[in-house]
């Protein structure tokens, strides 16, 4: 997962994260046990990640707030939303919910780390766009 | 004979003179006629290619969402379907129709178009087990429902400056039922005739000469839309003139579908207070509380009979007329071969089925809907949002909305009784809001829910009292190396010497002193002394800085009184600062709005969910923590009582000089409430923070409490067993030892053995210090 701390490297897209969410073990935005979320929130999810697919950002993120009034101390929650917001190019948005999503995640390894790599992304991308 | 023929040749010469004459008189009559008609049809055109209706912008709350999980009581939910117009019926046949069994509740939802898309409606049984939802089953197929959403509640609606009110329908979406009344009942030549009639206006005529007076119009639909749409309501030859000519003008350039949708969503159905009710979308609405595709043919004959004088007609008003007025429509329906003898006889038994008439308020809760105008104001101009129909989906939650508005009427008027206060002497607000997203929930201005004045929980700035006082305490917390909860604290007499001030002596409210105390018990007793201390100690630039943080964005007076409250603030702005510090330091701005949809459905804007870390998580945690202790042990320790010991919820109450401000802040992990009491003139209510403000607070929450206060302990954070007046780590079994958090490394690092306790040695704290 270097790439991603690599600020030459372009953002990892929505399915690629999530498709490494699914599979088991991998990646920097591995999805919670299906047993760690409702299926209320696990439908929300899905939709959201078909929005993002189809180019409805704005509707994934509505999407992915729904689902954060359901279940408002999920970092998984947080943290998907904070990779969305990069792929936006909200750069500071998604650092700061990364920076909740952390805060929730007690100690969850990978989950700080995806975190971790958005919030580097993020000021990367910012201070970038500050020497251009 | 020349003479004669002179004569003849002079007449002729004349007549043809004349005939000239009339043919140039004519000519220029034709030129005007032909100039006057173009100049009504240019304008007719250009004014109904371009007539928008104007829409007023409508107003939503939260929609209710299903879930199994879902912490639900069948009250919570059945109420909710109550004021979404869903009626209780035996067998479920139609939208908005549910249906009670021992452990479920039955529904046929409505459709909805959302911001994020099409949630459809469905027939859904929804289990209730030990005040949850336990599943959702779809009863067409038998599948289990992850979650849904129903439609959401109407709250309000931003008129235009006439107070038309209308919703606009598709012509497509016209039921032909209500096309083939209107024909049947208002003209029946409507589909064949070029815009006037005049076998209609002939037997109108002759039924008037022979009445003697006017009761027939002869008038089409068409010329009945032109008339409202263009004309005034005069009764002359020349408007008549005009009208007909504009009739014909129209009927040449516009398809009668295009004429006809127009007319039934211009049509005059009702009178609703100072709202007009305008077209039969609107009208399905208002009388029967559905929309117009639900209705059934005898309620939209109902409808259409209104079209002929809809308050002699009112069928609240006068049910008798109402129900004669729809039997004649349906017989005229029957004549018209539009409905068969059988089926028009069986309709006309039917009783009316009105729905129960809305509040007609422009508003049902006005202090919210202040708060939704003032940050739409910041991106719409008022004839927008009056005139283009938008549609506004707000945070509102109308349970708890309601339970405020109840707790402020309720609670005050017995806290008047009690201490024998003058009925209305009390006032008050309550803002509750959502942690994580900043989202409004509730906002009550007053104890009269629906007076659309003064905005108390905007703009009535009071003292704030103790209620700053977690932020002094978070300044001191946020430098770990110097304090933790146990360091200790002074309380003992102290005299604030300013220049040009007299000598001020910080008192505590029963005005003792209790020397040394641990930090956190200081916050929780709300130690005045203890307090000014510590922030004396901090600095006052340290206490502006975490305000400001917290989100105070008025200006903080650089005076010791600040430590103790002496700052104004609104109660949303109090929320505002304790969102802040419940999220465990981040600030999301308060919202009342989640997005806006143009009148046809169309995402306009969306107010998204931000966040912004303006704390440190471990202060954070301590202060919070601390707070439960507040309600645990400390000033709201009343509350604890009632609550059951394995809920912790957080909270703060806050006093005023004089009692004048009666303030308590309350947090589970999900929700908090701030409430306000005090008199608009400003006198002593007699209250504190935990005899009035958090009486109420625990009215508006003992419904439905937030859910336990489980914080999360950030990393940095480790809780560890300590002996606190000796400031020494300990064991569990140690008697008098207790677990605290502590921000690491910064952890009390000499260990104690259980016997050993400190002599207490009473550090002498200055006893003056010069400001």
């Amino acid at each position: 997962m270097a790439a991603l701390v690599d600020v030459g490297a372009p953002i990892q897209p929505w399915n690629a994260l999530t498709a490494a969410a699914e599979s088991e073990g991998a990646g920097i935005s591995a999805a919670p046990a299906a047993s760690m979320v409702s299926p209320a929130v696990a439908a929300l999810l899905r939709l959201a990640r078909s929005q993002a697919d189809a180019g409805h950002g704005e509707q994934a993120a509505a999407t992915l707030e729904r689902a954060l009034r359901i279940e408002p101390r999920n970092p998984w929650l947080w943290h998907r939303l904070a990779v969305l917001r990069l792929q936006q190019g909200y750069w500071d948005r998604a650092a700061e919910l990364a920076k909740k999503s952390s805060v929730l995640a007690r100690d969850h390894r990978r989950l700080l780390t995806g975190n971790l790599e958005v919030i580097q992304a993020a000021r990367a991308r910012i201070s970038r766009s500050n020497v251009e | 004979m020349p003479r004669r023929k002179h004569k003849g040749g002079g007449r002729r010469s004349l007549y043809r003179r004349l005939r000239a004459w009339w043919i140039r008189l004519g000519l220029v009559c034709l030129v005007i006629l032909g100039a006057w008609v173009s100049w009504i049809d240019h304008r007719l055109r250009v004014q109904f290619d371009g007539y928008r209706w104007s829409l007023p912008a409508r107003v939503y709350a939260r929609p209710f969402e299903l879930y199994p999980g879902r912490p639900l009581h069948r009250a919570e939910i059945i109420g909710e379907l109550g004021v979404l117009g869903y009626q209780e019926a035996p067998l479920i046949r139609r939208p908005g129709q549910y249906q009670q069994t021992s452990n479920a509740v039955r529904l046929f939802s409505h459709g909805y178009r959302f911001w994020d898309g099409e949630e459809s409606s469905r027939v859904v049984e929804i289990r209730l087990h030990q005040g949850r939802v336990q599943a959702i089953i779809d009863r067409r197929n038998g599948t289990q429902v992850a979650l849904m959403r129903l439609e959401p509640l109407e709250i309000a609606r931003i008129y235009p400056h006439h107070n038309e009110d209308r919703i606009l329908v598709k012509i497509d979406d016209v039921p032909s039922r209500l096309v083939q009344g209107l024909i049947a009942s208002e003209d029946k030549s409507y589909l064949h005739h070029f815009g006037i009639d005049p076998l209609a206006i002939g037997r109108a005529f002759i039924e008037n000469l022979r009445a003697g007076e006017v009761r027939q119009g002869g008038s089409t639909l068409t010329q009945q839309l032109v008339k409202n749409l263009f004309l005034s309501s005069e009764r002359t030859l020349w408007r008549k003139i005009n009208e007909a000519v504009m009739a014909v003008l129209l009927e040449w350039h516009y398809s009668k579908a295009e004429i006809l949708e127009a007319y039934i969503n211009e049509i005059f159905l009702g009178q609703d207070g100072f709202r007009a009710i305008h077209g039969f979308g609107l009208g399905a609405r208002f009388y029967f509380g559905r929309p117009l595709r639900e209705l059934e043919v005898h309620e939209l004959a109902l409808l259409v009979g209104l079209v002929r004088g809809a308050s002699y007609y009112d069928p609240r008003r006068h049910p008798k007329r109402a129900l004669e007025r729809r039997n004649q429509v349906l017989a005229l329906m029957i004549n018209r071969g539009a409905l068969t003898p059988a089926v028009g006889g069986a309709l006309m038994k039917l009783p009316l089925t009105l729905s129960k008439k809305n509040r007609s308020a422009t508003s049902n809760h006005p202090a919210f809907v202040d708060l939704v105008r003032r940050q739409l104001g910041i991106i719409y101009d008022d004839e927008d949002l009056r005139n283009e129909g938008l549609q506004i989906f707000t945070t509102l939650d109308p349970q708890i909305q309601r339970r405020a508005e109840q707790a402020l009427r309720v609670s005050l008027s017995e806290l008047e009784r009690q201490r024998r206060m003058h009925a209305g002497h009390l006032q008050g607000a309550v803002v509750a809001a959502a942690i994580d997203t900043g989202e409004v929930l509730a906002l009550a201005g007053g104890r009269d829910p629906r007076y659309a004045g003064f905005n108390r929980a905007l703009d009535a700035k009071r003292p704030v009292g103790s209620l700053v006082k977690p932020a002094v305490y978070l300044a001191a917390l946020s430098q770990p190396s110097r304090y933790n909860l146990i360091t200790p604290l002074y309380d003992n007499p102290i005299v604030l010497r300013e220049r040009n001030r007299t000598p001020w002596t910080p008192q505590n409210y029963d005005k003792r002193y209790r020397g040394r105390m641990p930090l956190m018990r200081a916050l929780a007793e709300s130690n005045n002394v203890a307090t000014v201390r510590l922030g004396l100690d901090l600095g006052i630039d340290k206490l502006q800085r975490t305000l400001a943080q917290l989100g105070v964005s008025g200006e903080i007076p650089p005076y010791p009184s600040t430590f103790l409250g002496a700052i104004e603030m609104s109660p949303l702005e109090v929320a505002q600062m304790y969102q802040t510090l419940s999220s465990g330091g981040f600030y999301s701005a308060l919202r009342a709005i989640r997005d806006v949809l143009t009148k046809d459905g169309q995402p306009l804007q969306r107010y998204g969910l931000t966040v912004k870390q303006v704390l440190p998580a471990a202060p954070a945690y301590l202060i919070n923590h601390a707070l439960t202790q507040v309600v645990r042990s400390g000033t709201a320790s009343s509350l604890g009582a009632k609550l059951p010991r394995s809920m912790p919820l957080a909270g703060k109450t806050g006093t005023t000089d004089g009692l004048r401000d009666s303030w308590f802040v309350g947090f589970g992990s999900d929700v908090l409430a701030a409430v306000w009491l005090g008199a608009d003139d400003n006198r002593p209510i007699g209250l504190t923070g935990a005899s009035g403000a958090m009486r109420v607070w625990y009215e508006v929450m003992k419904e439905r409490p937030p859910a336990p206060l489980d914080l999360a302990v950030p990393r940095g954070v480790e809780w560890q067993w300590v002996d606190a007046p000796g400031m020494a780590r300990t064991t569990p079994s140690c008697p008098g030892s207790r677990r605290y958090p502590f921000i690491t490394p910064f952890i009390p690092s000499r260990h104690a053995p259980c016997d050993w306790r400190q002599e207490s040695d009473y550090a002498r704290a200055p006893r003056e210090f010069l400001w």
